[in-house]
Order: structure tokens, then sequence, then C-alpha cells
């Protein structure tokens, strides 16, 4: 029963986290919420008792994804936007 | 126009998730059931982890060729990149605007470099008979790589000389290397005597945790550095 319910939770925050990502309008708060959306990928494949997979997605798919798009919001951040034509 | 667009597009993916659901119904199960034949397989893989057996042992060819995907991208990274900042000679030059410069990140870098370390060995060792290996060691390495990067060490793990690139062939030419080994025996190519493979398969996952490591951060690291414009 717990069990269920904490699938059931971590199922609607992964559709949440998901959407967040995708919708956010701040590209900052776009990269966390897709770096809480690869940390709960990694819950789900643990309770899919996929060990080795969820360590992968959380190394790889979290963590470096995640830096390498916070590097890219710098970037953009410091190049000045180009005129819409 | 805008209309037309949405409907095509509703249409496109409500025609998709029909194709999928069909799929997911209608397949059929194959007649034999590989969970037993790996089972079969452990003792003679020569390591106890099923994950490891198959990534390293029955289908190895897959990962040698993931290897050499991996390789690949890195290197079109490296040669995409900025070729101005030099990364030895002028060190004042080199600083990046990127380079988050407070004690309390660089305390934490400190702190983490032995137990990040520590813990990508563990990894690496515990891949032989339970979740863990190279590539998720490797991570962990590149990790640390980026930590180290971000803190202002720009000459850390991945300067652009010899020796970083070494590391990132080593790999895949080790696996290479230890897979055509195996011809010159009379044997097919990448099969390991099951006397060796243990010995084998955790050589080979030790250079390669090396490369993947250097390979992720090359990816990081061959980033445009901020400010560039003529990306």
């Amino acid at each position: 029963m717990l069990t269920m319910l904490f699938d059931a939770l971590l199922g609607l925050g992964l559709v949440v986290a998901a959407l967040g990502a995708l919708w956010s309008r701040d590209l900052f708060r776009a990269v966390v919420l897709f770096i809480v959306f690869g940390l709960l990928v990694a819950l789900a494949w643990i309770r899919l008792q996929a060990p080795d997979v969820a360590l992968a997605e959380a190394a790889i798919g979290a963590g470096l994804t995640g830096a390498l798009l916070l590097d890219a919001i710098g970037h953009l951040r410091r190049t000045p936007r180009p005129e819409k034509s | 126009m805008n209309r037309a667009r949405a409907f095509a597009s509703g249409a496109l993916s409500v025609g998709m998730a029909v194709m999928l659901g069909s799929a997911v119904l209608t397949r059929e199960f194959p007649p034999f059931d590989l969970a037993v034949d790996l089972a079969e397989g452990i003792p003679r893989s020569g390591v106890a982890h099923p994950i490891t057996a198959v990534l390293l042992q029955f289908r190895s060819y897959d990962t040698l060729l993931e290897i050499a995907v991996l390789l690949v991208a890195v290197v079109v990274a490296l040669a995409l990149r900025d070729p101005t900042p030099a990364d030895e000679s002028s060190p004042e030059s080199v600083i990046l605007d990127s380079v988050i410069n407070t004690p309390v990140l660089t305390s934490l870098t400190m702190t983490l470099l032995p137990l990040m370390t520590m813990t990508a060995v563990y990894l690496l060792w515990a891949g032989a008979f339970q979740p863990g290996g190279a590539f998720q060691a490797g991570a962990v390495l590149a990790a640390l790589g980026v930590l180290w990067r971000v803190s202002g060490r720009r000459t850390g793990p991945f300067a652009a000389n010899r020796w970083s690139h070494v590391a990132l062939l080593a790999g895949f030419a080790g696996f290479l290397a230890a897979a055509t080994t195996t011809l010159l025996f009379g044997r097919p190519l990448l099969a390991w005597p099951s006397s060796y493979a243990g010995a084998i398969i955790v050589a080979i996952e030790t250079v390669l945790t090396v490369s993947i490591g250097i390979s992720l951060l090359g990816l990081f690291a061959s980033a445009p550095a901020p400010g560039d414009e003529r990306v």
C-alpha cells in the first residue's frame, strides 16, 4: 500500500517535473527542474529494480548533463541577445 | 496556418500513440528466456554480476562500439573547440568567466576530491559483483573534473596536452587490443578464455573508467568559453 502510494507520487512528480522543465520561461528554473527530473527518473529505475541504469542516469543524465546545461545558460546570459528581425 | 499546424501535430501525436499502444498490446514474446540463458552463462563469464557479464562478456561487441562512438564524439568536440586560449603559455589569459571563485566551492572541492576518487574506485571494483562499473565510475571522475574546473583549476585533469589525449584513447585502444588478441590464438573476436576472463574484464574496465571520465570531462571542457560570440 505504502509502496503503491510512493510509486504514484513518484510518477506524478516525474510528470510535473517534466512539464515544468518544458514550459518554464526561466531557463535556469527549467534546467533545475530537468536535474530534478533526472534524479526522479533514477529513483524510478531503482523502483523498477534496475540499479545499474539508476546509477548511470543519476551520474550522467542528472549530473553531467545538468552541469553542461548550466554552463550553456551562463554562456547565453553573457552574449547579448540578437535583435529579432 | 497556426491552427493547421496544431491540427497536424495533434493528428501525428494521436497516430503515434495508437501505433505505440497497439505495438505494446500485440507484442509477441520470444520463444526463449534470456534471463535463464544469462543465469546459466554467469559461471563461465568471469564476473558475478549479470549486467557486467552482459556488457563486457556476452554483448561486449556493443560496448566496444559504444566506446568508439563516445571517442568520435569527443574528438569532434575537441576539433571544434576554440583554439585561441593557450592552455599553458599564458596563465593570466585563461582565467574563465565561468570560474566561481568562492572559498566555499574551493574548500568543498578539496574535501570532495578524495571522497569522489574513492567512490569512483569503489564503483569500478563493485561492478564485478553488484551494480557499478566503468560508466558509473567514469561519470563520477568526470563530475570531479567538472568541479575542479569550475573552481578555477584550469590546467588540472583536462589540459589539452599529450597525456590527456593518451588517456582519452586508452580505453578504446585497450579494449580493441584485448578484443583482437583473441584472434591470434585462433578464437573468435572478443572471446576471451573463461579462465582469464575475470582479470581481462577488470583490466578493460579500469582503462575504460579513466577514458570515459576524461571523455565526459572533455565534452564539458570543450564547450565554448563564455563571451565567445563566434559560435
